[in-house]
């Protein structure tokens, strides 16, 4: 067995603004919400704070979430202050920056946020979301042949993996089911209503091989966490979430013979860097909180980091084993696809949540070591953390 | 983001793709090959991605291959394409190695599949602009 390690850092607060599908104030303004609450949340004061990471929506104007955040949201005297921008991995990419800044003495309670305001009154979901999908670098034909939203991206993702492993659209529709299983337990989840794969079978195809259903449902919405070093997180008024283990994968968008970077992604490079950091094997993980936009990349996720062999995971969903009472939960909100789409925030909200023992109907009961990931662009850029309830790994 | 910002469906053609789009209205698919390690490259590179020589030359190529992954769009996502609804997006591998993105153009009652050989088509998109499309191997043009 390999050493387990101490955590490195910990999650002493959550901020939550409300989640809505109709638009009331600018993300800039949700952001500090959220910084107010996860402040409070941790116990401290707003002087208190030495660190601020900005995770803006690669959607949004730099404009529209500026390093000015930190004049907007009353934090001065920072000695760490950034926009991490890294897609859909910046979130968890600010809580391992965060955690080397403490680690390192740059700085010791770092509030890292998110905030975005994809819904504007005007536009639509689809809308929001409807600009030109980019998979061929500077050849920029995309545009010519219609290739419009990430949703197009992820189906030619969910293509190649039913291609080459033989499967059916089924094991797409057995992760939505999953996903909303754990919704109709979750609160804060904005599609709860039970599904069946009749439904969803029904459904009509959007980009073929993807559905509706396949797709993330997005909301305004802020959220906040406060990271500390481990001394500082025993005297949080909250049961601390731990960090123990941090990776990175990024493989490159290789067009050509040989590669598959639809489904053959940095993932896997990411879950095994974090594992050897925190002393673990993929099959130590209790329970995953994946960035899940689409249906098919929970697939590839799972077998990326090691929990279900080439092929295998809609085998694995539809058994039942990532859904409650099964014995690797994934999503535990209801993820992305059902409960509430706001980007690598979160997988880290529910994570911190499961963690404090916090989340009611849904609560997992063995959370040793989750693994908690992010991913960006056409899943080319990924981040993972490993977590857990103990100060040491267990 | 409004879709009136975007109504262009022709690139602002990049200085380095640029021999793709001129070979593209000679009706030839142009790619790039590595001095160094002869590695054919989806275009447009500066740097090989095999062995990171920085010379890379434009080569034609064959302009037959497989269909590595498509999607189909069911709904139109630019009012550009709302005509067009159901098409085919496309991934193809090149004989050559690179992948390049097109739209599959099927005759009536063809049946394709990750795997299937294409060939290459060009058609005007606008008075200034030929497209390369793809269309399955067995269809006579
Ligand atoms: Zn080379």
């Amino acid at each position: 067995m390999m050493e387990r390690q101490a955590a490195l850092s910990a999650i002493t607060g959550l901020g939550m603004t409300e989640f809505t599908r109709d638009y009331h104030k600018p993300s800039w303004q949700l952001a500090v919400d959220a910084i107010g609450l996860a402040i409070k949340d941790a116990g401290l004061e707003h002087s208190d704070i030495d660190g601020l990471l900005l995770n803006k929506s690669p959607l949004a104007e730099l404009a529209d979430f500026p390093m000015e955040m930190q004049d907007y949201a009353g934090l001065s005297n920072l000695s760490l202050l950034n926009v991490v921008e890294a897609e859909g991995s910046s979130m968890v990419q600010t809580i391992q920056q965060a955690t080397m800044a403490i680690q390192t003495g740059m700085a010791t309670k770092v509030v890292c946020v998110f905030a975005d305001t994809p819904l504007q009154g005007d536009t639509s979901a689809g809308e929001a979301f409807a600009v030109a999908m980019p998979m061929m670098g500077h050849l920029g034909i995309e545009i010519a042949n219609g290739f419009y939203t990430p949703i197009a991206a992820y189906a030619m993702a969910a293509q190649r993996y039913l291609a080459v492993y033989d499967r059916t659209t089924d094991d797409l529709g057995a992760v939505a089911i999953s996903n909303r299983r754990w919704a109709e337990l979750n609160d804060l989840a904005k599609l709860r209503k039970p599904l069946t794969i009749e439904q969803y079978r029904e459904a009509p195809f959007l980009i073929e091989p993807l559905r509706m259903l396949d797709c993330a449902y997005p909301v305004n919405g802020g959220i906040a966490v406060v990271v500390t070093g481990v001394e500082q997180a025993k005297e949080s008024p909250q049961p601390p979430a731990y960090i123990y283990g941090m990776g990175q994968g990024h493989a490159g968008n290789i067009n050509r013979r040989g590669h598959q970077p639809e489904i053959e992604t940095g993932a896997k490079q990411a879950g095994e860097i974090a594992y050897k950091m925190a002393g673990i094997n993929a099959s130590d993980i209790d329970a995953c909180q994946f960035y899940d936009a689409f249906s098919i990349s929970t697939l590839i996720n799972l077998e990326l980091y090691g929990l279900c062999g080439a092929g295998q995971a809609g085998e694995f969903v539809r058994s039942g084993e990532t859904s409650p009472g099964g014995k690797l939960p994934v999503n535990t909100g209801g993820g992305h696809l059902s409960g509430y789409y706001l980007q690598g925030a979160t997988p880290v909200s529910e994570a911190v949540m499961q963690l404090r023992n916090q989340a009611g109907a849904r609560q997992v009961s063995k959370l040793d070591h989750m693994l908690v990931t992010g991913y960006g662009g056409r899943m080319q850029f990924h981040a993972a953390l490993i977590m857990g309830q103990q100060e040491r790994v267990q | 983001m409004k879709f009136a910002e975007q109504s262009v469906v022709w690139p602002e053609i990049k200085e380095v793709a640029k021999p793709f789009y001129e070979g593209m209205q000679q009706h030839k698919i142009m790619i790039q090959q590595c001095s160094n390690c002869s590695t054919h490259l989806p275009p447009a590179q500066l740097v090989c991605d095999h062995c990171g020589c920085d010379d890379l030359t434009w080569v034609e190529a064959d302009g037959s291959g497989e269909i590595y992954t498509y999607v189909v769009y069911h709904r139109s996502f630019h009012p550009a394409f709302n005509d067009q609804v159901p098409y085919i997006v496309a991934l193809v591998e090149l004989k050559e190695g690179p992948r390049l993105m097109g739209q599959l153009k099927l005759k009536e009652g063809q049946i394709y599949k990750v795997g299937s050989t294409v060939v290459t088509g060009f058609h005007k998109i606008d008075k200034n602009n030929e497209l390369l499309y793809f269309q399955l191997e067995d269809g006579d043009s």
